[in-house]
């Protein structure tokens, strides 16, 4: 049985990105190559998706940007981690990962009184 | 970065999202290829996995929050390129609005300078003018009074006293009459006044006996001695006596009060501080902190009443308290806001028409608006679309009706009395520019609101159906429009009529004399050959002999007062046997005349005769008094033949005893305009006039002369005949007396042909829009009307269904018109003379004429209906 690509859940593509750059400064496609990598090809972000957010976060602050010359010999724009994008993250994951034990604890009640 | 630099900075944003994007190709294309496949393919591939690359672009500007800003920009240049398709509109509807606002821009810089503007004095607003109140009219206040109000009112902080007068300055310049007032020295204070050079008045300077010194004015210190700072300390002789200038006043100095050339220190004496008999002082004050007008009122009627100042019938004679802007702009305060409200008025008039036109051309685009909300545009953004072409058209507007404005500006305060006060502030500022601003904003919103609302709305479906069946909801509003247009029209038409009747009542009504062809100046003697009666009356008879000798004069004589010139000093008068109670209002005004003064000036006499020759200084006293005052004196009776005497102790001969014989009553006569309640008065011969009274008119007489031909011509035969008799007398500007009365009336008649312009302007531009709105009808119908004449119905059936139409909707407006009228009318009221506000006759005359050129209007398009083809209109 083949399980269908996930849509990600509101709010947590930012996060996943943050994520992504937080081990270096990457330019858009590497970003989006090492989402699909880490989640093992279970979540799928297309262009569409990816670029607006990568955008909205640059605005935000979370994010800034470099154009810098790249392994193609372009130049190529550069997305890295901000100081306040960190703290952002931190508390995201923070909550991210509350949200998920709470939901992961009601899933297995209800497991657990089904069988 | 800020939304601002973003949104300055878009282009070379939008070149990195270019690139950006473009490289995530590429490196998609670089990595299928890494594992095999052929660059077309890969490039296939990229592109489809990708997606459409302008699609993204979309979203990512979406997200970067200058996109309503964008829009606005994409539709202003929208805007523009539509209104480049269409110029005539475009000029129609900038030159309707630019007008508007250029006027209303100019009349409020106008209305904002004159009427609303602080004074320019320390804490303007506790500024106050005060009055004595008689029954039925406020006026000056006897020194008494004044004296008694300065030590004893508590809710007034200082007090000034003006006595306006006129003054012969004579130096190595030579000799100048010029217009000035004696004021107390609190007066500069409380105006805050500081001498741009020398010194103001000092306590001393206002004892009596105290040496005479000037303060002269900006203006004459430029005109008289061109500028020149040793001026002060200068020794002139004021008056024929010996004065020292001793500061100038600043330019702003003499815009609170009358035009004033000269302040000289106004000195009373211990005798002077308890005379309440004669009136002749001007008083300001200032509200202490805590105090209103009410209590300042109160506490002033309470010290008029312990010095038993009462009026005729024994009720005090009270005090009026005004804000001293309000009395320096009460004369114009009507006469402004009337035509700063016609103004409006007009501006709201035409702006119906461009909303009437845009209403229309929006309906012509509303296929254009429809596809485009068909193919995605929301509601919101064609509302914001239709809506910045307003703001376009508005902002066109403002551009344009400022600097019509501008001209405006100089052609108001060209053409208004020179007597308006503070024209001279009048200009175009920040604040006119931000008034304009906001009359365009307003103009937009209720010009674009209805257009776009409607615009808003369109969907396609709708608007195919409605187009095929030729129904137009937008005629309806269109109607509406002219409706209140029309009104609005009546409104400011029936205005300028009540206005131009009173107007044209005001010339008409009797004033008591004929002002044609009679040659105005003024004589002043001075005080050093002149000081008694004898020596000014014989100079005055040879004058007057010198003067009818010249060719061309028909009549000649002089007097204290002519119609809208000098003054009369005041006394109180009473019948021989009957006694002086103190204080009760027997004031009447004294006019000093030369013999002839009532043929000369074309006066009537009603009973006995008018002064002459033969009243000298050795004959009886006499006096010639009016009608109002003989009703006085004798209410059932004439007291023509009885004796009179004055309580001013000068007026009484040496031993006290002397009366006067009434020896005529002739008609009242109206000095300042019939609006002016008509003043008991003495006539007293020059002769037997007591020399004092002539140091009260400041030794100014006024020679009227009646000649044959344009009385100009003579003025300067005249001014040679005067100085031949003694060249040391100055003689005034010479003037017709025709031309004193014209300018006295020049308000009401400016006002009243400005209103008649707007209002024709108005009725104008209401009958276009009413004309267009037929004009659209008979197009809309043009195959309802083919078909019915190729059934045979005949063409003028249809002309007059039209001007039936244009006829029905016109007499909605006068209908409206009418009624606003009645609420409105009563407004002006303060300024008809001799006609109602709500007169039936104006009413029904000028709604008549409108209906009449409505129907005029409609049947200019309607004839059109005439010329339908029936053969060529069904086949298209």
């Amino acid at each position: 049985m083949t399980f269908p690509k996930s849509d990600l859940p509101q709010g947590t593509l930012d996060l996943l990105i943050l994520n992504v750059v937080a081990l270096g400064p990457l330019h858009g496609y590497a970003i989006a190559q090492r989402l699909k990598q880490v989640s093992r090809e279970v979540v799928s972000v297309t262009q569409g998706t990816l670029y607006p957010a990568l955008h909205r976060l640059e605005n935000r602050g979370l994010l800034a940007a470099d154009w810098k010359q790249s392994d193609t010999g372009r130049e190529a724009k550069f997305y890295k981690l901000t100081a306040k994008g960190r703290t952002y993250m931190n508390a995201e994951a923070e909550s991210w990962r509350r949200l998920t034990h709470a939901i992961t604890a009601i899933l297995r009640a209800a497991e657990s009184e089904a069988s | 970065m800020t939304l601002w630099d973003r949104w300055l900075r878009r282009d070379r944003v939008e070149r990195q999202l270019d690139a950006e994007l473009r490289d995530h190709v590429e490196r998609m294309v670089a990595d299928s290829m890494t594992a095999g496949i052929s660059e077309s393919e890969a490039r296939r591939r990229a592109a489809i996995e990708f997606g459409g690359l302008d699609q993204i672009k979309e979203l990512c500007r979406d997200v970067r929050g200058t996109r309503w800003f964008d829009d606005a920009v994409q539709d202003v240049r929208y805007a523009l390129r539509t209104f480049r398709r269409s110029p005539a509109f475009v000029t129609a509807a900038v030159t309707t609005l630019a007008s508007g606002i250029g006027a209303v821009a100019s009349v409020f810089a106008v209305t904002w300078a004159v009427l609303w503007a602080p004074l320019g004095a320390p804490a303007p607003e506790r500024l106050v003018w005060i009055e004595a109140q008689s029954k039925t009219e406020a006026g000056q206040s006897s020194p008494g009074a004044f004296a008694a109000w300065q030590t004893d009112v508590r809710t007034l902080t200082d007090l000034a006293a003006i006595r306006p007068a006129t003054g012969v300055i004579a130096d190595a310049i030579g000799a100048d009459r010029v217009r000035g007032a004696f004021v107390t020295d609190s007066l500069l204070p409380l105006l805050g006044v500081q001498p741009t050079s020398g010194r103001g008045f000092l306590a001393e300077d206002t004892q009596p006996g105290a040496p005479r010194v000037l303060l002269i004015a900006h203006a004459l210190w430029l005109g008289r001695y061109g500028g020149d700072a040793s001026v002060v300390g200068r020794a002139v002789t004021f008056n024929g006596a010996p004065a020292t200038i001793v500061g100038v006043l600043p330019a702003s100095a003499s815009t609170a009060l009358a035009e004033a050339d000269w302040w000289s220190p106004l000195i009373l004496d211990a005798k002077d501080r308890v005379n309440t008999g004669p009136r002749y002082l001007d008083v300001i004050g200032r509200l202490a902190p805590s105090a209103s007008l009410d209590a300042a009122r109160a506490d002033l009627s309470a010290v008029s009443a312990r010095l038993q100042l009462t009026q005729d019938d024994g009720t005090p004679l009270d005090v009026a308290v005004t804000p001293l802007l309000r009395h320096v702009t009460a004369p114009y305060d009507v006469s402004l806001r009337l035509l700063f409200a016609g103004v409006l008025a007009l501006v709201v008039i035409a702006s119906t028409n461009v909303a009437g036109l845009l209403l229309t051309r929006s309906h012509d685009r509303a296929a254009e608006l429809a596809i485009r909300a068909a193919v995605g545009a929301t509601r919101m953004r064609l509302v914001r679309q239709l809506l910045i072409e307003a703001g376009v058209l508005a902002t066109l507007s403002l551009a344009a009706g400022l600097l019509l404005a501008m001209w405006f500006i100089g052609v108001l305060t060209a053409t208004l009395p020179a007597d308006v006060p503070r024209l001279a502030d009048v200009r175009l500022d920040g604040r006119v520019v931000l008034f304009a601003a906001a009359v365009a904003t307003v103009l937009t919103g209720l010009v674009g609101i209805a257009p776009a609302i409607r615009g808003g709305a369109a969907d396609l479906q709708s608007v195919m159906r409605a187009a095929a069946a030729g129904v137009m909801g937008h005629e309806r509003l269109r109607r509406a429009f002219v409706i209140a247009q029309v009104a609005v029209a009546v409104v400011l038409c029936l205005a300028a009529a009540l206005l131009a009747q009173s107007a044209r009542a005001l010339d008409a009504a009797p004033r008591g004399y004929e002002a044609g062809g009679v040659l105005t100046t003024s004589l002043t003697f001075p005080v050093g050959q002149y000081r008694e009666t004898f020596a000014i009356a014989a100079a005055i008879d040879r004058i007057l002999a010198g003067v009818s000798s010249v060719p061309g004069v028909r009549a000649v004589t002089a007097s204290s007062q002519l119609p809208f010139a000098g003054g009369s000093p005041g006394a109180d008068v009473a019948l021989q046997e009957e006694a002086f109670t103190d204080g009760v209002d027997r004031q009447v005004k004294v006019r000093l005349v030369a013999p002839g003064y009532l043929t000369t000036l074309g006066g009537r006499v009603r009973e006995g005769r008018e002064i002459g020759a033969r009243d000298a200084a050795s004959t009886q006293p006499v006096v010639v008094i009016n009608r109002a005052l003989a009703r006085r004196l004798v209410p059932d009776g004439s007291p023509l033949g009885r004796a009179v005497k004055f309580s001013v102790p000068v007026f009484n001969g040496p031993d006290g005893t002397r009366v006067y014989t009434v020896i005529g009553i002739t008609e009242d006569t109206w000095d300042r305009g019939p609006r002016e309640a008509v003043r008991p008065e003495v006539m007293l011969p020059i002769a037997q006039t007591p020399s004092e009274v002539f140091a009260w008119i400041s030794r100014e007489m006024h020679l009227a002369v009646r000649t044959t031909g344009e009385p100009l011509a003579l003025s300067s035969s005249i001014r040679r005949a005067v100085s031949q008799i003694d060249p040391r007398i100055p003689l005034g500007a010479a003037t017709t007396l025709e031309d004193r009365v014209a300018a006295a009336f020049a308000r009401e008649h400016l006002i009243a042909s400005l209103l008649t312009a707007l209002g024709l302007a108005g009725v104008a531009v209401a009958l276009v829009g009413l004309a267009a709105v037929i004009d659209q009808h008979v197009r809309r119908r043009r195959r309802e009307i083919a078909i019915r004449v190729a059934l045979g119905a005949s063409p003028t059936a249809a002309v007059r269904h039209f001007v039936r139409d244009g006829a029905f909707v016109a007499s909605a407006g006068v209908a409206a018109g009418a009624v606003m009228s009645l609420a409105v009318t009563p407004a002006l009221s303060t300024l008809l003379f001799g006609v109602e506000p709500r007169d039936a006759l104006t009413f029904v005359s000028v709604a008549g004429a409108l209906l009449l050129s409505a129907i005029a209007a409609a049947w200019v398009p309607a004839r059109r209906a005439a010329h339908v083809a029936p053969a060529e209109t069904l086949r298209t």
